[in-house]
């Protein structure tokens, strides 16, 4: 019986990190933690447990570390989602542009409400500006800038992606 | 009204451009010029920030301090090692003129940020994205960045002058918190975003507890320019106390929303044309004139106002970041301060209590307001809330969440009385009010 | 340095805080989350005053104090900021203090009357925190938390073990546990009495009774060598709770779980609660007087020869004195405390367990070299010295048989299997002996022959790093309490001495027990008289008085699994005439041993002396009469010696007793002094079997600990081993298997297997606590393991 959690970074990720790592003061591991988190939530969609401790070991630290920052920034998600994440602004520059009726749009067209996911789709409604405010309304589909707007258009990029 | 006006010619200077963000572009432009002749000529820093303190730059994150006189509280003779951070973490809702200086004229930051290490003694230098930038701003950034080091203009004996400055990329992750200068170091040491409390300030202890300058992308980009065509170029425009450009974010209601750069103490009437006027015909009502987080002004005074730091603070705002957010007669201004408000409630770092329970308590009594429950007690309460955070926190996130709400009362009083009179109420159209959920592990039991 | 407060002139230091120079002259500035033992957070903004000349309120715990500034603690700019900072956090609080163990010591319910508003304007839902069960120390009631972090910050900075953290963001910020998982940490404790409000409680006591119904009465701790004060709160004759007694020398203001939590035991199911005796083969409760009678009879002259007596190094000075004495004047010089020491070679040298510094300086040496040390957890107070020591760049290193988790980081950390201790002891003198030719305050210094000739030549990298590291000034050399059990225990100490002199390093001595070094100065050994003097009549070491098959056999205060040989022993006790056993707990297995058993009072219930590892005297009260029928053991004892006829008279009383003490013993101190005699060193053999490794659990160490109901579900200690891979390669040993058969003397068991490298080569780690481990015998002991 091995004590060792279940979770193995890959070696492409280690290598990364490492690589990271020479960004910085000798010795000082804490500052890969998010990289490290973008990583593995890039290749399992979401964090979980044993992906905070998996990275609190290669970097030898607390494994309370990884976890506090995981949680404290808004792109880290730790429940399970969707294959694509679409976040709609909902900031003021883009509610003065109609950003509700946008997200009311992809509500009913994905039948999910905003927090929800299918297996397709994770809808999140973006609290914060993503500095777009030209392009109102915007939204981002894993985090590739879609501007200026309107359900049509809304509807040919979500074609896309499902025929992808 | 904006025909002979000076539009673009410093941050956004490559757009006429092409392929504006490449090396190429770049070179043509007579970039680079100004670093290598600093590094030919080996400048003395102190000249370098003199001329910098002469030209009247402004910090373009917020605060407006003064750039050179930033640069020179890092004690040079001091051995310890130092930072320069370059703040590319925009979020200031409303703005957006950072990212296209990153995508459109990055080389011309990388220029600034090294001009700015050599003057501060840095041989370390960090560029941090907010990390919704991680997919387009982000690969933009990186790439121009190995260009400059291909070109062995970064890194180690650059160009054979014994100088090294290593620039580094970095990447967050969903904080508008992270801006706040000394969170963004917290952040980059791989912590949470939580402010540091000053005294003591980064420019004594900072990043890895050295001496550190943190500027905004925009002030960093400023600087090659400035440098090569001396400060009396950069004064010629603008105001006395605010001279040069300035790229404001225009969004809102106006045909052609869009970064403009501009000559500071250009009307808010000319940008509002350049920006194409009002959407639709429709007439001015509101203008915020510098980020969500500075005070709304009604639309008659902004037209009366000028762009830069000091008319726009007689007239009782802050210029900020130059988000210019402009809202026509339809827009309701409860359900607009109801958003804003909300923003600050899901951004709060929660570390200190008054923004903490503040944004939280100011959120749902706009919240019940909006929803009809209001009474007069209640925009009472709202009033004075503002004030019992100002001034009380550790950064300046409170004072940010506080300023609007004060504003929207003071001159959109009636747009709440009307709630309360019942006169005007919002189901769940348009201001959805879910609650900020703290994230939580699924527990995934072994 | 001046600044002004409140019109007053007041001087500072450089780096002090305007917080510190208010507090130091007696002015009160509210604050949450300021701790004069934590980093500075600022974060509850609590602490808001005004500064002249700066329109904004400054919190008073971050703004450096500057010359001839000037600040107002009690200005409306002041009083208001506080007043908002109140209402802010009581927005989301509770107001439910009748029913919150907090209540009557709350910082915040003292702050809210005095700054508070009289009614809350915030009429939305308060937020709620589901609370989570975070084991069986702490119990929580997060809705009350008011977010100060000084918990999260406690465990980052003192304890070195990050427990709690603050998750998420703004409002929803939760402090919480990785997962929600158990505190288990040695020292968790102290995060109740620095959390200003209700929202950690002791688990224990929860809701058992209000702060202001308590009495309060200062008491040394008893469970390590460090002599922790506390203090004992009591309701109705019990202990309510346990909290920390500020002593800057010793513990500061914190305490070890174990001293904490171990009250629990006092009513334990175990506990003796009559005298107890052997008739007609079954035991029977019987009266004190009946007990005495029995005693009188069965122990006399005939037998005097043919007697032993124990007694446990976690007694009291007094207790101690008083055994041996009592003994003594019956002729029975066979006493002995060293229950669990294996072997008794070298008892010419004066070993007794003591710290070279006193334990204040440990933060500040420079270099520290642990051997088999487990300190984290079995001294966590000392342990957090050394974590000062760390943080102060100190170089720790450590040579074990398992790689401890420490709350420090070791430079070195060498793992070796035990049985080669002695030989790497060696190697750094070799070393040593080398680098420190040329020393001469050395010369008059002869390292014995015996040892140089088992010089070899040197290879080991970390070998030489570990002892230049002890070549720095101001080191310290610890040998762990878990050697105690090593059979070469007492060379071990000798090769640390010898190691401290060429180094000039201090040295200390670890014990487990809180009185060993009150066992010796009071003689309760078979070769020294009261105030270490040596006896005429040197009596049998406890290894040969249990081997000796004596007529009668006297234990007091110690049960059978103290003993290093337990199962000999009990053989002996078996087929021993009479045996007596003065006990606060007795199982009903071993009940079966006695022909007659006292009930004694616990360490609560009785006044006493404990002599710290640092030569501290630290004597505490009674905290409530002894429970049930159980007496004083100094009342025990002195009856005992009226039964045998001593002639002190029926009025002695304890200070008579502790006059005798303080004139014998403790004006009377003989400078210990571990003598450069002559050392002839046995042949070092090198043995290839397996050996066990791993002491005891730290919730083991003596008979109350045992039995403190929480403590012990902690760490439920589960009936497994730990092995690493290569070590069962060569024993092959089936890896897919989660089972082994271990045997230790005759004792054969079925347990789980860890495979862990943290283990070291040919050693089985097993954590003595388990009581199916009971009767396996101790570690340092030969093993085998066996596929199932
Ligand atoms: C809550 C908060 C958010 C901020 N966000 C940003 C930001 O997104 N970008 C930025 O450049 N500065 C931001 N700032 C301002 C920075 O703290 C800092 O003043 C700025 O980076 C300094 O650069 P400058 O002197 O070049 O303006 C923010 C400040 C606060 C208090
Ligand atoms: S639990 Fe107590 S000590 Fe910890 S943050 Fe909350 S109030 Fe502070
Ligand atoms: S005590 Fe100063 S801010 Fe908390």
């Amino acid at each position: 019986m091995y004590e060792n959690n279940n979770y193995n970074i890959s070696s492409e990720i280690i290598t990364k990190i490492n690589k990271w790592l020479q960004k910085f003061p000798d010795g000082k591991k804490k500052p890969a933690i998010i990289y490290s988190l973008h990583l593995i939530q890039k290749e399992n969609k979401y964090i979980k447990p044993e992906h905070v401790e998996a990275i609190a070991e290669y970097l030898s630290l607390n494994k309370m570390d990884v976890h506090e920052v995981a949680s404290f920034y808004s792109m880290f998600e730790t429940e399970k989602i969707g294959k694509h994440t679409i976040s709609v602004c909902t900031n003021v520059s883009c509610m003065l542009n109609g950003s509700d009726e946008i997200l009311n749009h992809l509500e009913k067209k994905l039948k999910i409400k905003v927090g929800e996911s299918t297996d397709m789709f994770f809808l999140k409604d973006e609290r914060e500006c993503l500095a777009a405010c030209g392009g109102a309304p915007m939204m981002q589909v894993d985090h590739k800038y879609y501007e200026n707007l309107n359900k049509e258009k809304i509807d040919k990029i979500i074609e896309d992606i499902e025929n992808d | 009204m904006t025909d002979n006006l000076r539009l673009n010619e410093l941050c956004y200077s490559t757009l006429s451009s092409n392929n504006p963000n490449t090396y190429d572009t770049y070179i043509k432009l007579g970039g680079y010029e100004t670093w290598k002749n600093i590094l030919l000529n080996k400048l003395s820093k102190q000249e370098i920030i003199d001329t910098v303190i002469d030209s009247g730059l402004r910090g373009r994150g917020g605060a407006g301090f003064s750039t050179g006189r930033k640069w020179s509280f890092i004690n040079q003779d001091s051995t310890d090692t130092k930072y320069l951070v370059c703040n590319a973490d925009e979020s200031e809702p409303g703005t957006c003129k950072d990212r296209d200086i990153l995508r459109y004229n990055p080389h011309a930051l990388i220029e600034g940020m090294l001009i700015a290490s050599y003057a501060i003694g840095a041989e370390t230098a960090y560029c941090y994205l907010r990390g919704e930038f991680i997919d387009d701003v982000y690969t933009s950034f990186k790439n121009a960045l190995k260009d400059a080091y291909d070109n062995k203009l970064v890194g180690k004996n650059i160009l054979k002058s014994d100088i090294n400055i290593d620039i580094h990329d970095l990447i967050g992750a969903g904080a508008y918190i992270v801006g706040e200068e000394t969170a963004m170091l917290e952040s980059i040491e791989g912590k949470k975003g939580f402010p540091r409390y000053k005294p003591p300030f980064p420019a004594l202890k900072g990043l890895f507890g050295c001496p550190t300058i943190i500027n905004n992308v925009e002030t960093l980009a400023s600087v090659p320019k400035i440098l090569d065509n001396g400060s009396n170029w950069f004064k010629s425009v603008g105001t006395e106390a605010s001279p040069g450009f300035k790229c404001f974010s225009v969004s809102g209601h106006v045909n052609k929303p869009g970064n403009y750069e501009i000559p500071l103490g250009t009307s808010f009437e000319t940008l509002l044309d350049l920006a194409g006027g009002m959407k639709n015909g429709k007439n001015l009502k509101a203008v915020i004139p510098g980020g969500s987080s500075v005070p709304v002004l009604p639309g008659d005074i902004m037209m009366k106002t000028n762009m830069d730091y000091e008319s726009i603070a007689n007239a009782g705002s802050l210029l900020g970041s130059g988000a210019v957010i402009v809202m026509d007669e339809t827009t309701n201004m409860v359900e607009v301060i109801h958003r804003i408000a909300r923003f600050y409630y899901s951004e709060s770092c929660g570390q200190c209590t008054p923004c903490r329970e503040g944004t939280g308590w100011m959120y749902k009594v706009i919240d019940k307001i909006i929803k009809g429950h209001g009474t007069l007690d209640d925009i009472k309460t709202l009033e004075s809330i503002p004030k019992m955070i100002s001034g009380s926190t550790i950064c300046a996130l409170g004072d940010a969440a506080a300023m609007p709400v004060e504003s929207f009362i003071n001159h959109y009083r009636h747009e709440f009385l009307s709630y309360i009179k019942k006169e005007n109420k919002v189901e769940n159209s348009n201001a959805k009010s879910n609650l900020y959920n703290n994230k939580e592990f699924v527990l995934h039991k072994k | 340095m001046k600044i002004k407060i409140n019109n007053k002139e007041f001087h500072f230091a450089k780096g002090e805080t305007v917080i510190q120079v208010a507090d130091r002259n007696g002015i009160h500035i509210p604050r949450f989350c300021y701790h004069d033992k934590l980093s500075i957070a600022a974060n509850c903004r609590m602490c808001l005053i005004e500064q002249v000349g700066i329109n904004k309120p400054q919190p008073a715990c971050s703004t450096p104090a500057m010359e001839n500034q000037e600040y107002f603690t009690k200005s409306d700019l002041a009083k208001n900021s506080q007043k908002n900072t109140m209402e802010f956090l009581l927005i989301n609080h509770p107001l439910d203090c009748p029913v919150c163990d907090q209540g009557g010591m709350c910082e915040l319910q003292d702050q809210a009357l005095m700054h508070g508003r009289v009614k809350s304007r915030y009429e939305q839902e308060k937020r709620v925190v589901i609370d989570r069960n975070i084991g069986p120390l702490i119990k929580t009631n997060m809705t009350r938390c008011i977010h100060c972090t000084r918990c999260v910050r406690y465990g980052e900075e003192i304890a070195g073990i990050k427990e709690f953290g603050a998750i998420g963001r703004g409002e929803g910020m939760e402090i919480r546990t990785y997962l929600s998982s158990a505190i288990n940490s040695p020292m968790s404790g102290n995060m109740i009495d620095i959390c200003p409000v209700g929202a950690l409680n002791a688990s224990p006591s929860h809701m058992k009774g209000r702060t202001w119904e308590l009495e309060e009465v200062k008491s040394i701790s008893s469970h390590d060598c460090v002599g922790s004060n506390m203090n004992i709160h009591i309701s109705d004759n019990s202990v309510f709770r346990v909290v920390p007694h500020e002593n800057e020398k010793i513990n500061e203001i914190w305490i070890s779980d174990r001293d904490r939590f171990s009250y629990e035991a006092i009513d334990h199911p175990d506990r003796v609660k009559k005298p107890i005796a052997k008739v007609n083969g079954r035991h029977i409760e019987v009266e004190w007087e009946e007990a005495f009678e029995i005693i009188k009879t069965k122990i006399k002259d005939t037998r005097f020869g043919k007697s032993a007596g124990f007694i446990s190094a976690s007694s009291t000075v007094e207790e101690q004195y008083l055994f041996q004495k009592w003994l003594r004047e019956i002729n029975i010089n066979n006493i002995d405390h060293r229950v669990s020491q294996c072997k008794f070679n070298y008892e010419e040298y004066d070993f007794f367990p003591k710290l070279d510094i006193p334990i204040k300086e440990i933060e500040n040496t420079k270099s520290i070299l642990l051997l088999d040390s487990d300190i984290t957890n079995q001294q966590p107070i000392l342990s957090h010295k050394i974590r000062k020591a760390f943080l102060n760049n100190a170089k720790i290193n450590s040579i074990s048989s398992y790689k401890y988790k420490y709350n420090f980081d070791t430079n070195n950390s060498l793992l070796i299997n035990p049985n080669i201790l002695v030989e790497t002891l060696i190697d750094i003198i070799e070393y040593l002996s080398v680098v420190t030719i040329s020393d001469k305050t050395l010369k008059s210094f002869d390292i014995p022959e015996d040892i140089r000739k088992n010089f070899k030549g040197l290879t080991n990298k970390n070998i030489i790093e570990i002892s230049n590291d002890l070549l720095i000034q101001d080191s310290l050399v610890i040998l762990g309490s878990n050697l105690k059990n090593h059979p070469e225990f007492q060379l071990l100490k000798i090769l640390v001495n010898i190691i401290s002199v060429l180094t000039k390093s201090n040295k200390g001595y670890l014990s487990e027990n809180c009185n060993e070094a009150g066992a010796w100065l009071t003689g309760c050994l078979p070769n020294k008289l009261e105030g270490m003097i040596d006896s005429k009549n040197t009596g049998l070491n406890v290894s040969e008085s249990i081997k000796e098959n004596l007529d009668t056999y006297i234990l007091y205060n110690l049960e059978l699994i103290d003993f290093y040989n337990n199962s000999e022993l009990k053989s002996s006790l078996e087929n021993a005439e009479f045996v007596l056993g003065i006990q606060s707990y007795i199982t009903e297995e071993e009940m079966n041993y006695y022909d007659v058993i006292l009930p004694l009072a616990t360490v609560f219930e009785s006044p006493g002396t404990f002599i710290n590892i640092e030569n501290e005297w630290q004597s505490f009260v009674q905290c409530c009469s002894p429970h049930y029928m159980s007496k004083e053991g100094w009342k025990i004892l002195t009856k005992l010696r009226l039964v045998h006829g001593s002639e002190i008279g029926e009025t002695l009383d304890y200070i008579d007793i502790l006059n005798e003490i303080d004139s014998i013993i403790r004006n009377n101190k003989k400078i210990l002094d571990e003598s450069k005699k002559k050392l002839s060193i046995d042949k070092i053999k090198k043995e290839d079997f397996l050996i066990r490794c791993g002491g005891d659990s730290s919730y083991f160490t003596d008979s109350v600990v045992r039995r403190a109901t929480s403590l012990n579900k902690v760490n439920i200690n589960k009936n497994l081993v730990r092995v690493n891979k290569k070590t069962l390669e060569q024993n092959n040993i089936d890896l897919s298997k989660n089972k082994i058969i271990i045997k230790q003397g005759k004792n054969k068991l079925l347990v789980d297997l860890v495979i862990d490298e943290n283990v070291s080569n040919d050693c089985v780690y097993i954590i003595n606590s388990n009581k199916e481990h009971y009767d396996l015998g101790k570690q340092y002991q030969p093993i085998i393991i066996e596929n199932v």
